[in-house]
């Protein structure tokens, strides 16, 4: 990896911030986290951002399809990846580059939902730590959901098909994991199943816990489908 | 120097190169000409690092296009074919971004010069979708000078632009060939004549022919035909093929007249007037034409040979 991957980085953050879509996909974001969480914010008047860490995950289920579906599709429909497969940057330099594009602006997305614990500052007194491990997890979330969108936008050229992909392949690891699933079976399968699915993952979030467990699952989640897209990208045609 | 060293590749089913050998020199304009679809543009991906070649191997400069594709990727510039470009950026986004990756020194030299070489002036900070055609093409071109690269491949550069732009991008080509070793693909065949010194001509994914302009013409063909037409005659047709100079006949049944493609060394027309006369037979039309690319092209390619 060279620092050639960040000039990368900066052409696909250039990318999201020179079209409007994507503030209109900030507002969008932005409008229904607070809205979800205010709205029950006010009825059970706890000082916590436990109920916002349950349903940002859900949220950003739908909206990541729409961050990831244009990294490769758009360059192949473009044929702008020619360009990019010919300059003096290594395949790993490029992946990394769009990925981390993908990711810091999904982070300065979430970042933006600051407004809802320095309300809670003004409130009263909060614990920090539940806020911070939320966030943190929100973020490792978002990894997750990138490097599936990521992926299977190597497949077509066409946006709304990559994001339908990209949704229905989250959906898929979402559920293999559910207890609607694994209850009928015993044992080890079942948490096998638990633990590979995203469910499991989702509710220790929000409950404001992020352990190692959650931790080694969502980086080698993220490295696998990296691992995918590189090879995928690095074969081409 | 670039060394393509029997390389082939295939998409399946489909072999889109195959077996294709041919060196390029430094300081050299090399031209590949070929129909829509021949393996051109599979060639010059495979020279610049899209594709990886299925067997063979490609050398920029003495470097392994496979295993060092950084470093020969470093030497090349390239237009890729229709010029794809980041849309959403500006001019001075997008040529500042591929200074960036390719470590160009002097920056503001450089980007000058491209500006100025290319006639990029009145667009620098327009998005690049705001441009028409020949502009976007232009700037694919600043693109590939922007690091003042000692090998340039170009896959049509002249596509999509007006009768001036070509005229100017031709020029522009001329004066770069002056110090570095270019390839540029065309189906122009004016365009081939006009710049390049060696011809490559590719049809049906195989080579079939390579050389300066003389020798493809004194090679290949003779360099002369003489077309003639005749009321149907055995005796002069049979003759015809024997006569001294001629190294090809092809014929054209039209009706009552047979057409004969005389291809031969030197003009014949006067021989074949002769012959005519001797054998008695009816001649209603005597041209001699002198072989132009086009005709050695549409000989050679397989769209000729149906016609």
């Amino acid at each position: 990896m060279s620092k050639r991957f960040f000039y990368i980085l900066k052409r696909e953050l250039s990318g999201y911030f020179n079209s409007t879509i994507a503030y209109i996909y900030i507002t969008l974001f932005l409008v229904m986290v607070n809205f979800f969480f205010f709205k029950d914010f006010f009825v059970t008047g706890t000082l916590s951002m436990r109920n916002m860490f349950d349903l940002t995950p859900w949220i950003m289920f739908l909206f990541i399809p729409t961050v990831t579906m244009r990294l490769w599709s758009e360059e192949k429909r473009r044929g702008t990846d020619e360009v990019l497969f010919t300059l003096p940057v290594t395949e790993w330099d490029i992946v990394l580059g769009k990925y981390l594009g993908g990711l810091t602006f999904v982070v300065i997305t979430i970042l933006l939902t600051i407004n809802i614990p320095i309300t809670l500052l003004f409130l009263g007194k909060v614990d920090p730590g539940p806020i911070i491990g939320g966030y943190a997890g929100l973020m490792f979330i978002a990894s997750a959901f990138i490097s599936i969108g990521f992926f299977v936008s190597t497949f077509t050229s066409n946006q709304i098909i990559a994001y339908l992909l990209a949704a229905v392949v989250g959906f898929l690891f979402f559920i293999i994991g559910h207890p609607m699933l694994t209850s009928g079976t015993a044992g080890f399968f079942s948490e096998a199943m638990s633990y590979l699915g995203l469910y499991a993952h989702f509710t220790s979030i929000g409950r404001g816990v992020f352990d190692l467990r959650d931790f080694i699952y969502y980086t080698s989640f993220t490295a696998v489908f990296l691992l995918g897209t590189h090879f995928v990208v690095k074969k081409r045609y | 120097m670039i060394s393509v060293q029997n390389v082939t590749k295939c998409f399946g089913q489909l072999t889109a190169v195959n077996n294709v050998s041919f060196e390029v020199k430094q300081g050299e304009i090399v031209g590949f000409l070929g129909p829509n679809g021949a393996g051109k543009t599979t060639t010059m991906r495979m020279i610049t690092g899209y594709f990886q070649p299925d067997a063979g191997s490609i050398f920029v400069d003495g470097i392994d296009v496979s295993l060092n594709p950084l470093k020969s990727k470093a030497l090349l510039g390239y237009l890729p074919e229709n010029s794809p470009m980041y849309e959403d950026m500006t001019v001075k986004e997008f040529l500042s971004f591929i200074m960036d990756i390719r470590e160009v020194e002097q920056r503001k030299q450089r980007l000058a010069y491209v500006i100025a070489a290319a006639g990029l002036e009145s667009v620098f900070n327009r998005f690049i979708w705001e441009l028409s055609k020949g502009f976007h093409q232009r700037v694919g071109i600043a693109q590939a000078l922007i690091s003042d690269p000692r090998f340039l491949v170009l896959d049509e550069p002249t596509a999509g632009l007006d009768p001036n732009q070509i005229l100017e991008i031709r020029a522009l080509i001329k004066e770069l060939g002056k110090e570095k070793t270019i390839i540029l693909s065309t189906h122009i065949l004016q365009e081939a004549e006009a710049l390049a010194e060696k011809i490559l001509i590719i049809d049906n994914s195989k080579l079939i022919a390579q050389g300066s302009k003389e020798e493809l013409k004194g090679k290949l063909l003779s360099s002369n035909s003489t077309k003639a037409v005749l009321r149907k005659d055995d005796d002069f047709s049979k003759k015809i093929g024997e006569m001294k100079g001629v190294s090809e006949v092809k014929t054209r049944s039209l009706d009552e007249y047979t057409e004969y493609m005389i291809f031969s060394k030197g003009d014949v027309s006067e021989e074949v007037f002769e012959l005519a006369a001797k054998t008695g037979a009816v001649l209603k039309e005597l041209t001699a034409e002198s072989v132009s690319l086009e005709d050695i092209f549409v000989k050679l390619t397989s769209k000729g040979e149906k016609k």
